[in-house]
């Protein structure tokens, strides 16, 4: 008499070790094994359940597959169902035992009863391999236009699958979407403009057809702000959330290469961004997709500003999951428009000192982004200013942004020599190697400056005290060869210094300065 | 797309795991285990997401579950979060209070659930009367 379910869960679950689990299993193992072999076994989805629980836990379940296929095959429901988990859950499209099913889920796809139908449909759209769809495609098209909302929503997901699987099929299931954007039932709705999504992605044929289908989006989005309190839709007080996000990323894509699409749906993006509530994380997806489609098509700049400063609200947003998104959009957006971006810098240099390590991450990156001639000094004195307090994680990118920065838009050279020296001090071991060749050639080319280059360094290591060795040589390199360069009479001074230390590097230098 | 979705319970161990598209396999378990780890390692003032290879992770803690969705880095973010706590106030619909032992112990009509909203990593339907509805027929 095989064990119920629970019992096999309680079991593990007063399991003290993991060997002692181990037993459990194996011991269960086998019994199931034994069981499946007899043909006539009453409880085979009893098995197959306890087999789903295994897997979950990590063991080795592929004996059951065959067991999947037989139960799927059964008349009875409870048999049938768990056969289906089990195929979703066990098998994958690579698995040769998956075609056995395709006669099954053939027959199921025709039963009478919605749920069994519903079942078959499930399983193909998660599991199904280019062949069963191709062999199914006729019975996916016809159950998207069938009468019962629930099958015709699993129909259109399934035909998603099978966009994906077998592109060259996809005419027939392309020329029902625009029937389908007109469907009651928002189940049917979203697993449609899902469809569309899959459609737009793969084709440019498609693109041009279904730019027709830019007002019927637009009027169904319009409904649905302008529609009153729907209690099945309705998510902290936006009506379907889902479907709304889902309207806007199919606007972005027919409208990333159409300036007409844009101009279509200009007012109905100024629309929602003004008018969706702020207040709960469902308005704010709106807003973002919203924002995100904005960016992503050629619209005009005051919409464009208008997003941006959306952005601008979400980073001052005590959430951190706002800011995280915001920071990641501005990312984006920083190249094109870069002057709207400036306006929040305060801001997203205030994220530099964030707890969280994802929102300092990206502040940084944007911040290189955003970085120019004008306010390269400012930028970078508050970069330094965290420099001294970041963790050694942080502190690497950190001190190579700020190098990359001060190299690439410092206003003049003596500010490259000031900064590039603080760096040195603060952080001198990350500074990447290329970065001191190129400062030593900026000395070297900037005559008037070495005098000045050689005493600021001399200071800085006697009264410093650096102790980190790569950093000694280094400054030492450019005494050195500035002094050697400059030909002045601090030579003394190098030459000091040259002789606290035991560098190779150095010590083969100080003969040359001597001579000269 | 959504490439799977997992319910942990802060000790890491998963009461509910579901993939769409990734086959069963070794690397599979511990790219698994990695995530889960990393989860149960943030803090409570660190955002919600983060990049784990080609996925990024949306995840939120209710109790003593993380529910954790690995998503393209393409997918909206805040409207995945939105789908989570839709999935958990329809879990908690069905088992009213739900609670580690009743998804341990009903593993079944959990995954009924999940596949009610979610085929093939595409939501199908977030309207919770419509999915319980489903879920009580199948149950008889």
């Amino acid at each position: 008499m095989s064990q119920r379910l629970r019992e096999l869960i309680r079991q593990v679950r007063a399991c003290k070790t993991a060997a002692d689990e181990r037993d459990v299993i194996s011991k269960e193992s086998a019994s199931i094994r034994s069981a499946f072999k007899d043909d006539d076994n009453p409880y085979r989805h009893r098995n197959v359940a306890k087999l789903l629980f295994m897997h979950l836990l990590g063991y080795p379940t592929h004996f059951g597959q065959m067991e999947c296929v037989k139960l799927i095959a059964s008349p009875k429901f409870p048999e049938k169902r768990i056969g289906y988990l089990g195929l979703m859950l066990l098998l994958d499209e690579n698995v040769d035992v998956l075609m056995l099913v395709t006669n099954s889920l053939k027959q199921d796809l025709e039963n009478a009863n919605q749920y069994i139908a519903g079942l078959a449909l499930t399983s193909l759209s998660n599991v199904g391999s280019a062949d069963m769809m191709r062999d199914l495609s006729p019975e996916i098209e016809r159950m998207m236009t069938c009468s019962n909302g629930y099958l015709r929503k699993k129909a259109v997901l399934c035909a998603v699958r099978l966009a994906r699987k077998c592109p060259e099929l996809c005419e027939g299931v392309a020329s029902k979407i625009s029937a389908l954007l007109s469907d009651r039932n928002h189940g049917v709705l979203v697993s449609t403009l899902t469809l569309l999504e899959e459609l737009l992605g793969q084709d440019t044929d498609y693109t041009r057809q279904f730019k027709q289908l830019v007002p019927s989006l637009t009027r169904l989005l319009r409904n649905m702000m302008g529609s009153g309190y729907s209690p099945e839709h309705d998510v902290s007080g936006i009506t379907d959330p889902f479907v709304q996000v889902k309207i806007l990323r199919c606007l972005r894509l027919l409208g990333a290469d159409s300036t007409r699409v844009v101009d279509e749906c200009s007012d109905l993006l100024a629309l929602v961004a003004t008018n969706t509530e702020a207040t709960r994380n469902a308005g704010n997806a709106v807003l973002y997709e919203c924002v995100q489609c904005i960016v992503g098509v050629p619209s005009e700049s005051g919409l464009r500003v208008l997003a941006i400063n959306i952005l601008g609200r979400f980073l001052l947003n005590r959430d951190n999951n706002m800011r995280y998104v915001a920071l990641n959009t501005l990312a984006k957006v920083a190249p094109q428009d870069p002057t709207s971006v400036q306006r929040h810098r305060n801001t997203i240099v205030d994220c530099l000192k964030d707890p969280d390590v994802s929102i300092r991450k990206r502040a940084l990156e944007l911040i290189a982004l955003l970085a120019n001639e004008k306010n390269v000094r400012t930028l970078v004195k508050e970069m330094l200013n965290y420099l001294g307090t970041a963790d050694q994680e942080f502190k690497r990118s950190l001190t190579e942004k700020t190098c990359d920065m001060v190299q690439k838009f410092s206003p003049h050279k003596k500010w490259l020599l000031d900064t590039m020296l603080k760096i040195l001090i603060m952080a001198g071991e990350m500074v990447p190697d290329h970065v001191t060749a190129s400062l030593t050639n900026q000395i070297a080319s900037a005559e008037e400056l070495q005098i000045y280059a050689v005493h600021k360094f001399y200071n800085a290591l006697v009264s410093e005290q650096p102790k980190e060795q790569l950093l000694l040589v280094r400054i030492q390199t450019f005494l050195g060869f500035t002094a050697l360069k400059a030909k002045i009479t601090r030579h003394a001074n190098a030459l000091q210094l040259g002789s606290r230390t035991s560098d190779a590097k150095f010590t083969s230098a100080v003969p040359h300065i001597c001579l000269s | 797309m959504i490439h799977f979705v997992l319910m942990v319970n802060k000790q890491g161990q998963t009461r509910l795991a579901r993939y769409f598209d990734i086959p069963c396999s070794d690397s599979r378990n511990t790219t698994e285990a990695d995530i889960v780890r990393k989860c149960l390692m943030r803090g409570e003032m660190q955002c919600s997401f983060f990049e784990f290879g080609q996925y990024k992770i949306v995840y939120r803690r209710y109790a003593s579950l993380f529910f954790i969705m690995g998503v393209d880095s393409s997918e909206n973010e805040l409207g995945i979060l939105e789908l989570i706590h839709s999935l958990v106030e329809t879990l908690d619909r069905q088992f009213e209070n739900v609670c580690e032992l009743d998804i341990m112990y009903h593993i079944d009509k959990a995954h009924f659930i999940v596949d009610e909203m979610l085929v093939n990593g595409a939501v199908i339907d977030t309207n919770k009367s419509s999915i319980l509805d489903a879920v009580s027929a199948i149950q008889k």
